[in-house]
This record gives C-alpha cells, sequence and structure tokens, in this order.
C-alpha cells in the first residue's frame, strides 16, 4: 500500500514537472532542406499561443561548432549567405525553462558549377548587349 | 498577424493606422487640387503634354521606385549579396535605353495618347487586341505585387494586418489617379521621389554610421561568406534577370509611355536619362540595409520583411516613420 502510494506521488510529481516543462520545438519543414541559391528559411512551431516563448536558435556552419544565431519570440528565422556543404540547425526553448534541443535539420548548399553558372551569366550578357545594341542603333538610324 | 512576422513592432496599430488616414487624405487632397488643372482628355492623361525636365525626370524615378523596390533590393542582398544589390539596380538600364526611344516615341506619334496606339498602327487590331489582354494582366498583377508589398511592409511596421494596408494603399492610388489624372500622378511622383531619395539616403546613413564596418566585414566573411563572393553562382547567373523584367516592362507598359507623350519633345530623352541615373543607387543603398541585417544581429524571419525590419529596429521608431511614409509613397 505505502510502495503503491509513493509510486503513485512520484507519477504525480512526474507528470506535473512534465506539463511545466517548456515545449521542444517542432520544425515545420522536412529535417533536410536543400538550398541551391545559398539561403533558406527555417520555421519551427511549439503548442503555446505565439509572443509567449523565447526561443534560442543555434546553427553550425561546415562542422563548426553550434554558435546562437538568435534569441527571441520569432518562431522563424532566414539563413543566408552559406558556404557549399551542410549548415546544421537546432532550436529550443529558453522559457519558462530550457527544453530540450529539436532535432537537428540540415541545410545542404549545393552551388550550380563553375562552368554552368558563367555559360547562363554569358548568356544573359549577349542578350543584354543584343538588345541595347538594336535599341541604340534603331533609334540613330532612324532619328 | 501570421507566425513568419515578428512579434514586436515599433509602431502600435493606432499610429499606423493614423498614418495611413493622414497620408491618404494628404494625397487624395494633392490629386484633386493638382487635377483641377485638367480642363479637356489631354490636360488629364498626358498633362497637357508640356511636363519640364525636372517634373519629368522626378516622376519617371519616381514610377520605378516602388514598394518592391524597398522590400526586394534588401532581400536580393540578404539572399546573394553584394551582386544582388547590383543585380537589381540593373532595372535602371531599362529606363537608360527608354530615353532614346522616348525621344522617338514623341517624333513618330507627337498627338499619341498610349503605348496600345503605337501597337494598334504599326500591327493592326488583331495584335493591338493581344498586346492589350497581355497588358492588362500584366498590370493588374504589378499593382496587386505592389499593394501587397506596401501592404507587409505596413503589417512589419505597424502590425496592421497586411489586407487592410493593401486595401488603403490601393484606393488611395486610385481615388487620386481618378480625381487628378496625370498631373495629380506627376505631382505626387515628385514629391514622392524627393522624400524616397532623402529617406534612403537618411536610414542608408544612419545604419551606416551605427556600424563598425571592420566587424562587419569579419562577420560576413566567416559567419555569411557567399554574401561577399565575386563568383557567387545564383547573383551571378540573376544579374541579368532584373535587367531583363526591366527592359520587358518599361518597354512595353503605358506607364512610361504616357509620360514620354506627357513629356515636351526635347525633355523626353533627358528626362528618362536622369531619372536612370537617379535611381541607379538606390537599390545599392536599399541593398545595403539587407546586408547589414547579419552583422546587426537582426533576426529576419521572412527575407521580404528585411528592409524595413532592419530600417525601424536602427533608426527606431523615427526610422519605422520614415520607412512608413516612403513605402506608402
Amino acid at each position: 500500500m505505502k510502495v503503491s502510494f509513493a509510486l503513485a506521488t512520484a507519477s504525480l510529481l512526474l507528470a506535473t514537472t512534465t506539463s511545466m516543462a517548456s515545449a521542444v520545438p517542432d520544425w515545420e519543414h522536412p529535417d533536410q532542406i536543400d538550398a541551391p541559391e545559398g539561403h533558406a528559411q527555417v520555421i519551427w512551431s511549439t503548442p503555446t499561443p505565439i509572443g509567449e516563448d523565447t526561443f534560442e536558435l543555434q546553427i553550425s556552419l561546415a562542422d563548426r561548432p553550434f554558435r546562437s544565431v538568435y534569441r527571441g519570440s520569432d518562431r522563424a528565422s532566414v539563413l543566408s549567405g552559406l558556404p557549399r556543404g551542410e549548415t546544421v540547425v537546432r532550436v529550443r526553448t529558453l522559457t519558462p525553462e530550457k527544453s530540450d534541443w529539436s532535432t537537428e535539420a540540415i541545410v545542404s548548399t549545393s552551388y550550380p558549377s563553375r562552368s554552368a553558372t558563367l555559360g547562363w551569366m554569358t548568356l544573359g550578357l549577349a542578350l543584354f548587349l543584343a538588345t541595347a545594341g538594336y535599341v541604340i542603333t534603331a533609334t540613330r538610324r532612324r532619328r | 498577424m501570421n507566425e513568419l512576422t515578428p512579434t514586436s513592432t515599433l509602431l502600435n496599430p493606432t499610429s499606423g493606422a493614423w498614418m495611413l488616414v493622414i497620408l491618404g487624405i494628404l494625397w487624395v487632397a494633392l490629386g484633386i487640387y493638382w487635377g483641377r488643372k485638367a480642363k479637356n482628355l489631354e490636360g488629364f492623361m498626358l498633362a497637357g503634354r508640356n511636363v519640364g525636365l525636372a517634373l519629368g525626370a522626378a516622376t519617371a524615378m519616381a514610377t520605378w521606385v516602388t514598394s518592391n523596390t524597398i522590400m526586394l533590393a534588401p532581400k536580393f542582398a540578404l539572399q546573394m549579396g553584394i551582386w544582388g544589390m547590383l543585380a537589381y539596380s540593373t532595372a535602371s538600364i531599362g529606363l537608360l535605353l527608354f530615353a532614346p526611344m522616348a525621344e522617338r516615341i514623341k517624333s513618330l506619334m507627337p498627338r499619341g495618347y498610349t503605348s496600345g496606339d503605337f501597337i494598334r498602327l504599326r500591327y493592326g487590331r488583331l495584335a493591338w487586341a493581344i498586346f492589350l489582354l497581355i497588358s492588362m494582366i500584366y498590370s493588374m498583377a504589378w499593382l496587386v505585387s505592389m499593394a501587397m508589398a506596401g501592404g507587409i511592409v505596413v503589417q512589419a511596421l505597424s502590425g496592421i494586418p497586411y489586407l487592410y494596408g493593401m486595401s488603403v494603399i490601393l484606393l488611395v492610388c486610385v481615388l487620386y489617379t481618378l480625381f487628378g489624372g496625370l498631373y495629380a500622378v506627376i505631382g505626387t511622383d515628385f514629391i514622392q521621389s524627393i522624400i524616397i531619395l532623402i529617406g534612403v539616403l537618411v536610414v542608408g546613413a544612419l545604419v551606416l554610421f551605427s556600424l563598425d564596418l571592420d566587424a562587419v566585414h569579419t562577420h560576413l566573411t566567416t559567419e555569411q561568406p557567399m554574401l561577399l563572393e565575386v563568383l557567387m553562382p545564383v547573383a551571378l547567373i540573376s544579374l541579368f534577370n532584373n535587367m531583363f523584367f526591366g527592359f520587358g516592362e518599361i518597354f512595353h507598359n503605358n506607364v512610361w509611355w504616357s509620360r514620354a507623350h506627357a513629356m515636351r519633345p526635347d525633355v523626353a530623352r533627358k528626362a528618362y536619362l536622369r531619372a536612370a541615373l537617379f535611381w541607379l543607387p538606390i537599390p545599392v543603398a536599399a541593398g545595403f540595409i539587407g546586408l547589414m541585417a547579419g552583422p546587426l544581429g537582426i533576426n529576419i524571419p521572412d527575407a521580404d520583411m528585411v528592409g524595413p525590419l532592419v530600417a525601424s529596429t536602427v533608426v527606431g521608431a523615427a526610422g519605422t516613420v520614415v520607412v512608413f511614409i516612403v513605402v506608402f509613397c
């Protein structure tokens, strides 16, 4: 009887503690994000109303240690200028107490090759020169 | 307010609503005042074909500075770095190339009214009908996107739901154009261009002076290295995108043709050249603000809001008011 009472009390305490603990944020997108343009938006959520919780967002660029990039109540963040490779992102709730870290989201950045880049750029340049040349010569010829 | 909107704004919704009302009344009143000069169709549609160099250059420049410019140039810089803001500023080349075309339009059609007139006379009624359809679809999308951009900025700055902000902006634009015709449009454009130039300059300078540039460079090279990369692939590929968009927009849209028709014959070319040169640095100045978001430690929940967020964070309530007015313009 004493044992079951103790167990019940412990369960109650555990349940109370669990319900008071901060919720671990969930990603609103898959854990793997492709960012071929070098930028990505990460979005997270918790069951609490918007504006109530404070979060900490950390990123790790190219296997470097995690560092905090944001502390506040927003639930999204844009990461930009990412180097080629993988950027690992994690978030946690800070209030009323620190939660565990969320699952890690991985932002994969694989830019187009240099030859593809220069090829498209050259095409753009050629089109621009053709257009500008046509406009200038046509308006001069007919003046 | 959606989840991506920052959870606090520097201007409260009541102040924002008052600013919307005051600016809206001011713009409509100016439209009615200037519109009294229009005595006939030519006056209403083309401001009497007598627009001079200062007003001509100002109206062309202000037309090209939209809510989209204030939103997209910083967004380009945030996402594509140095090349991003330069890529946005290439839209001024459209204005530059339209300068000789404007002169040609004036000599070919001294009594013309619209870009559609030229298509009808040159290519026939079928081509004209197709042109009108494309132009109307494009113009509607353009108008709505600009109003949406304005609404989103108003929401980011004051917390007013963007549907209300965009509706007020659309209503005010329609009203002052309806009452005042091109006289009102050019008059408000002139004031707007001055406000926009001063606003971008003031906010840019305040952001610049609030930063240690060495620290900015260190931050960018270590944390956002691709923003300073000379061979940033996406930025290089997109370098010409905005320029070609500018060509398509300016060469076909009646917004530009009607201003050319409205200018005096000796003014059209010079006015568009000056507008291009005045417009060129604006995306660079606005883009610079976006590039500073990371070094300043400002969280950007949505790339569309980077410019207004940085400006309002750095400059405070005064900056918020300046951005608000610039966007409304």
